[in-house]
C-alpha cells in the first residue's frame, strides 16, 4: 500500500495510506490533477490544520475508510441530528474549541462525512434550547439594542395562539 | 460542500515551504504553536484546550454556521434570532434564501405538471397528477401571497421572512406528495399551510407593517433624479443614495464597485448614465417579476371566475325547479280548495237527500195507512179512522212537510160521512191516478174539484222534488 506524507501547519508530518488520505476530496483531487509519484517522497503541506486537528482527522479517516460515499444532499429533505453512531459520539466528545477546528478542517479538507457529523454534533448542541441557554453554552454576548430586540420579538409573535 | 476553502492545494503541493506564503485565516496560526509542542503526546482534545485562544462558535464562517443551523427546523432557527445580532442577520439570510428558493423551485414544478397534464380541464380532472397539481398550485400561490406582502420589504431589509414554520410546513408538504405512492384530497393537505399563511400576512399588515418605513412604489429617488438632472449638487447626493439603495438590494455588489460609483459620480454624464441604465434595468427586472406573478395570479382568478359561472348556472337551475314545483303546489292547493267545495256541497246534498228520504218516509208511512190494504173505515163502528192528532204532532216534530198533510187538515174541520167519503177517494185517486176517477171527481162540487187540484199540486211537486234528488 503507497503511503503519503501530510505536514501539518506547525511542521509535523503524519504518513498515512492513500486510500485513508483519499477520505478528502481536496487530497484526492490533487493527487489526481498532479499525478502520484511512488518514487517521490513528496510532502503535502496542509496549513490550515494543525498537528492536533490532523491526527484527530486521520484517526476518523482510518474509522471510516470502507464507508460507502455519502448520499449527496436532498435541500428539502428533513435532516436528522440523532443518527450519529456510538463510535462518532465518543470521538468528538471533545471541547467546543476542538470541534470547532475538527468543522473547518472537514471543511477544508472536503470529507463530507466529518463535516456532517460534527455539523450535528453542534445542531443536537443547539437544538431545544433557549436562547438564552445558547448563549450560555456558547459564550455569546446579547448586544441587541433593546428596540432592535424587540422587533425580532414581535417578528416572532405571529403564530401565538390568543 | 461548503465553500469556504480559501486555499488551493495545487500549489502548495508542488512548493514544499509555500505554507507560509499562504494567507490562512488568524485561527489556524493562533494555536499552531501550542499545538506543535502537544501533538504527541496524549490526547488531542487537551492540546486544544491548552491553546490560549479558543475557537469561539461565531468565529465559523457564515457557511458553516448555516450548514450548521441546516440541522434545525425554520421555526428553531426563527427562535435562534433572539441569540444575538450577528445570529439573527445569519438566521434572516438562511430564512429569505430558502422562501426565494422555495418559490422557484415550486413554479418550476408546477410548470412540470402544468406540461404534463392535458389541456382540457375535463381531462386534467382524471389525470394521476391531478392531486399533486392542486397542492403545488395551492403551495405556490400562498408563497406568492406572502412574496406579496412580505417581498419589497425584505428586498430592503426592512425585515427577514419571519414566518420560519411556513416553510417548514412547505417542506412537510413536499415530502409528503414525495413519499404518498396515492395522493388524496389536496385541501387536507395545504390546510395547515393555509392558516400559517393566512396568520402570518395579517399579522405583518396588522403589527408589523405599520412600523417599517413606507415603501414608495414609484422610485422616487429615480424619479427626483430625472427632475433635478441639471443640478450637480443634488444629483451627487442622489446618485450616493442610490448608490446605497442597490448595495442594500444586492448582496453581491461589492464595495469597490460601490466605491467607483459614489467617486465617479461628480465626474458627469456618462457615469451617471451607467448609474441610471442599472436603475432601469433593476426596474425591469421587478416588473418582469411581478408581470409573472401577475399572470399567475391572473390563472387563479380565471379559474375561480370559471368555477363561480359553473356554480351559478347550478343556482339558477335549481331556482328554476323551485318555481316549478311551488306552480305546483300553489296547484294542488287550487284543487284542494275545489274538492272541498264540492265534498260541501255534496255534504249539503245529502242531507238534503235525508231530509226528503225521511219526509217519503213519513209520507210512505202516513200512506200506507191510508191505503186500501189497512181499511180506513172502522171495522166494528164503520166510521173512518181519523189520525190521532198526536200522532201528527210527531209528524210534524219529525221535520214533516206540513203540505203533506193539508189534506188531513182539511178533513179535520168538517167531519162528516160524505167528506170521509171524498177523502176516501181522494187518496184513492192520488195512490192509483186514473182517468176514470179523475173524471168523477171533476164532476163533482167545486169544493171537491178545488181540492182535488190541490192534492194534484202537491203529487207534482212531489215528483219534481223525487226527479231532483
Amino acid at each position: 500500500m503507497p503511503n503519503i506524507k501530510l505536514r501539518s501547519s506547525d511542521g509535523e508530518t503524519f504518513e498515512v495510506d492513500v486510500e485513508i488520505a483519499k477520505c478528502s476530496v481536496t487530497i484526492k483531487t490533487m493527487l489526481e490533477d498532479l499525478g502520484m509519484d511512488e518514487e517521490e517522497e513528496e510532502v503535502v503541506p496542509l496549513p490550515n490544520v494543525n498537528s492536533a486537528i490532523l491526527k484527530k482527522v486521520i484517526q476518523w479517516s482510518t474509522y471510516h475508510k470502507d464507508d460507502p460515499p455519502p448520499p449527496e444532499d436532498d435541500e428539502n429533505k428533513e435532516k436528522r441530528t440523532d443518527d450519529i453512531s456510538s463510535w462518532d459520539a465518543d470521538f468528538l466528545k471533545v471541547d467546543q474549541g476542538t470541534l470547532f477546528e475538527l468543522i473547518l478542517a472537514a471543511n477544508y479538507l472536503d470529507i463530507k462525512g466529518l463535516l456532517d457529523v460534527t455539523c450535528k454534533t453542534v445542531a443536537n448542541m443547539i437544538k431545544g434550547k433557549a436562547p438564552e441557554e445558547i448563549r450560555k453554552t456558547f459564550n455569546i454576548k446579547n448586544d441587541f439594542t433593546a428596540s432592535e430586540e424587540e422587533q425580532v420579538r414581535k417578528e416572532n409573535e405571529w403564530c401565538e395562539e390568543k | 460542500m461548503v465553500s469556504t476553502r480559501q486555499m488551493s492545494i495545487g500549489n502548495s503541493g508542488t512548493t514544499e515551504g509555500s505554507e507560509h506564503a499562504e494567507n490562512g485565516p488568524a485561527k489556524y496560526t493562533r494555536n499552531s504553536t501550542a499545538a506543535a509542542h502537544s501533538s504527541h503526546q496524549g490526547q488531542c482534545s487537551k492540546s486544544t484546550t491548552n491553546a490560549p485562544a479558543k475557537l469561539h462558535f461565531l468565529d465559523l464562517p457564515q457557511e458553516i454556521i448555516e450548514k450548521i443551523f441546516s440541522y434545525l427546523t425554520y421555526k428553531n432557527i426563527c427562535q435562534l434570532r433572539f441569540v444575538c445580532t450577528r445570529i439573527d442577520r445569519i438566521c434572516g439570510h438562511i430564512l429569505n434564501t430558502t422562501f426565494q428558493r422555495l418559490q422557484h423551485q415550486l413554479l418550476d414544478r408546477f410548470h412540470e405538471i402544468k406540461r404534463k397534464m392535458p389541456r382540457r380541464e375535463s381531462a386534467r380532472r382524471n389525470h394521476h397528477l391531478a392531486c399533486e397539481s392542486d397542492i403545488i398550485e395551492t403551495l405556490h400561490m400562498r408563497l406568492t401571497l406572502l412574496q406579496m406582502s412580505l417581498g419589497k420589504h425584505i428586498e430592503r431589509k426592512h425585515c427577514c421572512f419571519f414566518p420560519g414554520e411556513i416553510l417548514d410546513e412547505v417542506l412537510h408538504i413536499l415530502h409528503y406528495i414525495k413519499v404518498t405512492p396515492k395522493l388524496a384530497r389536496p385541501y387536507k393537505v395545504t390546510d395547515e399551510l393555509f392558516d400559517l399563511s393566512t396568520m402570518a400576512m395579517e399579522y405583518f399588515k396588522e403589527k408589523i407593517e405599520p412600523d417599517l418605513p413606507e415603501i414608495a412604489y414609484f422610485n422616487t429617488d429615480f424619479l427626483d433624479f430625472a427632475g433635478s438632472y441639471p443640478s450637480t449638487s443634488k444629483k451627487n447626493y442622489l446618485l450616493d443614495s442610490f448608490s446605497i439603495d442597490m448595495d442594500e438590494a444586492k448582496d453581491a455588489d461589492s464595495p469597490p464597485h460601490d466605491a467607483s460609483n459614489a467617486e465617479a459620480s461628480p465626474e458627469g454624464v456618462p457615469q451617471s448614465n451607467i448609474v441610471l441604465r442599472k436603475g432601469i434595468r433593476k426596474i425591469k427586472q421587478g416588473m418582469k417579476r411581478y408581470n409573472s406573478q401577475l399572470t399567475i395570479l391572473r390563472q387563479d382568478v380565471r379559474s375561480c371566475r370559471q368555477k363561480a359561472a359553473e356554480q351559478q348556472k347550478l343556482m339558477s337551475e335549481q331556482q328554476k325547479q323551485l318555481a316549478e314545483q311551488q306552480k305546483q303546489i300553489l296547484e294542488y292547493a287550487t284543487r284542494m280548495d275545489e274538492n272541498d267545495k264540492k265534498n260541501e256541497e255534496i255534504s249539503r246534498k245529502f242531507s238534503t237527500l235525508l231530509q226528503e228520504l225521511n219526509k217519503c218516509k213519513t209520507e210512505l208511512q202516513y200512506w200506507r195507512s191510508k191505503s186500501p190494504a189497512t181499511p180506513l173505515f172502522c171495522t166494528s163502528c164503520g166510521n173512518a179512522v181519523l189520525p190521532h192528532p198526536e200522532e201528527l204532532e210527531a209528524l210534524v216534530n219529525q221535520g214533516v212537510n206540513p203540505l203533506g198533510l193539508e189534506p188531513i187538515s182539511d178533513f179535520e174541520p168538517i167531519p162528516g160521512s160524505s167528506n170521509s167519503e171524498e177523502a176516501a177517494l181522494e187518496v184513492e185517486a192520488a195512490a192509483e191516478p186514473c182517468k176514470s176517477t179523475k173524471r168523477k171527481l171533476e164532476d163533482n162540487t167545486p169544493t171537491r174539484a178545488s181540492t182535488s187540484k190541490k192534492s194534484r199540486r202537491i203529487l207534482k211537486g212531489r215528483t219534481n222534488k223525487r226527479s231532483k234528488i
